[in-house]
């Protein structure tokens, strides 16, 4: 039996279909999900998720943190953003990286914590985004 | 009567905001299809995360999240979701009839969007920052306004923090609402969870990290995508305001030129059998 499987970020529905296996990294390390996986809710973190479809071949996509939940064969991901390797920019995510690592040197004594986990969290974010674009290619 | 180059004149002035307040008209509704979209696609994020939230009730009434703790005292901030430009109807007067109706007089206020600004200082309430937002804004932009109404919170003392909006219901209708931001109550969490028909046999469920982590994640990911929400859902009711509105103004200026054209041709009539009266007599006489 497939797995009900469904991505939703703030902007959109990214993704609604039925898959075989899913792969995923989550807070505690790397998971898999296969059918009659036991309910879970858990955190994830960025990185590659992979999954196997019903038909076609297994696709992979860059998920930001979030929340996963599996209930009865029914997978559920929260998550801020979830892109395809092919949509991602590359110069446009160095830029981003470059003005996060900026705002953090420029204004130090400003930023309250929240501020800098914030922005350290938005560098480790688009990282792991162009590693992830790295090894699609 | 006036003259016939007067009317003339007014029709033409007439047919020129017409055609002004058609493309407005446009804009808008192409404009309102995108917030529309968002808006209620952000209401299927905020009922994703309401079915995680079902399944941490337990760990929802024992939370002491910094965010979930209420105070007996301290004033209010109210945030007011308003529009930056006008010609969106009654949108922006009822939503501070609302707010000025429900909210206690002491009460600080700060603005998304700058048209309220004059009226909040006028009533003599405390302004305390108005914030901007484009027709496209995405998270950095909004990250400002959540950071300083998060810090406004947790240092200044604030017992609650309410936002108003222009809820939006359907192209036609907007509904003014006061909902309170802060602090988050488990009954609103679980009236959210509520909403959506999921099972809620939560102890089944194998959770990791541990609810308390789990919570404390999603807590101000909650918080931050409310926020969100509801200026998205300002901006869906502020686009089809001004849809409606612009095209009430276009009928209306239509009427308006039928009612000058046909005074136009009665003038015109009347010129005509003058100027026929006048050659008639002048031709008799001349007889």
């Amino acid at each position: 039996m497939p797995l009900q499987f469904t991505i939703i970020t703030p902007m959109r529905t990214a993704l609604d279909c039925e898959v075989l296996a899913l792969q995923l990294p989550a807070s505690e390390g790397e998971l898999e999900i296969l059918p009659d996986h036991v309910d879970l809710i858990s955190s994830v973190e960025n990185g590659e998720l992979r999954y196997r479809p019903v038909v076609g071949e297994a696709k992979s996509l860059f998920i930001g943190g979030g929340f996963l939940q599996v209930e009865h064969n029914k997978i559920l991901i929260v998550t801020d953003i979830a892109v395809e390797a092919g949509d991602i920019d590359k110069d446009s995510v160095e830029k981003a990286i470059e003005r996060a690592q900026i705002a953090l040197k420029n204004r130090d004594s400003v930023l309250t914590r929240e501020e800098q986990t914030y922005l350290e969290g938005k560098i480790a974010q688009q990282l792991a985004m162009l590693d992830f674009r790295k090894n699609k290619r | 009567m006036s003259s016939l180059r007067d009317i003339k004149r007014r029709i033409k002035s007439v047919r020129n905001t017409s055609q002004i307040t058609k493309a407005m008209q446009m804009v808008a509704s192409a404009k309102m299809r995108r917030a529309q979209n968002m808006a209620l696609q952000g209401r299927n994020y905020i009922s994703a995360l309401a079915k995680v939230f079902a399944h941490l009730e337990e760990s929802i009434k024992e939370s002491n999240s910094e965010l979930m703790h209420t105070r007996e005292e301290g004033k209010s901030l109210i945030i007011v979701v308003n529009t930056d430009r006008g010609l969106c109807g009654g949108l922006n007067s009822n939503l501070f009839r609302e707010v000025l109706a429900k909210s206690p007089a002491d009460a600080d206020y700060v603005t998304i969007g700058a048209k309220l600004n004059t009226q909040i200082i006028r009533a003599d309430r405390k302004l305390l920052a108005s914030f901007s937002l484009s027709d496209n804004f995405d998270d950095k932009a909004l990250k400002p306004i959540f950071d300083f109404i998060r810090k406004s919170y947790l240092e200044d003392g604030y017992k609650e923090v309410i936002i108003a909006y222009q809820e939006f219901i359907n192209v036609m209708v907007q509904k003014p609402k006061l909902h309170q931001l802060l602090p988050i109550t488990a009954e609103e969490l679980m009236a959210i969870a509520d909403e959506g028909d999921y099972n809620m046999d939560s102890s089944n469920f194998l959770l990791e990290p541990s609810a308390d982590d789990l919570l404390r994640s999603i807590l101000p990911l909650y918080f931050f995508n409310m926020l969100t929400q509801v200026v998205l859902e300002g901006k869906a009711s502020e686009q089809s305001a001004r849809m409606v509105a612009m095209k009430a103004a276009t009928e209306n200026a239509k009427g308006i030129i039928d009612c000058l054209t046909l005074e136009y041709n009665k003038a015109r009539q009347t010129q005509i059998t003058n100027e026929l009266l006048e050659i008639t007599t002048a031709t008799k006489a001349m007889e």
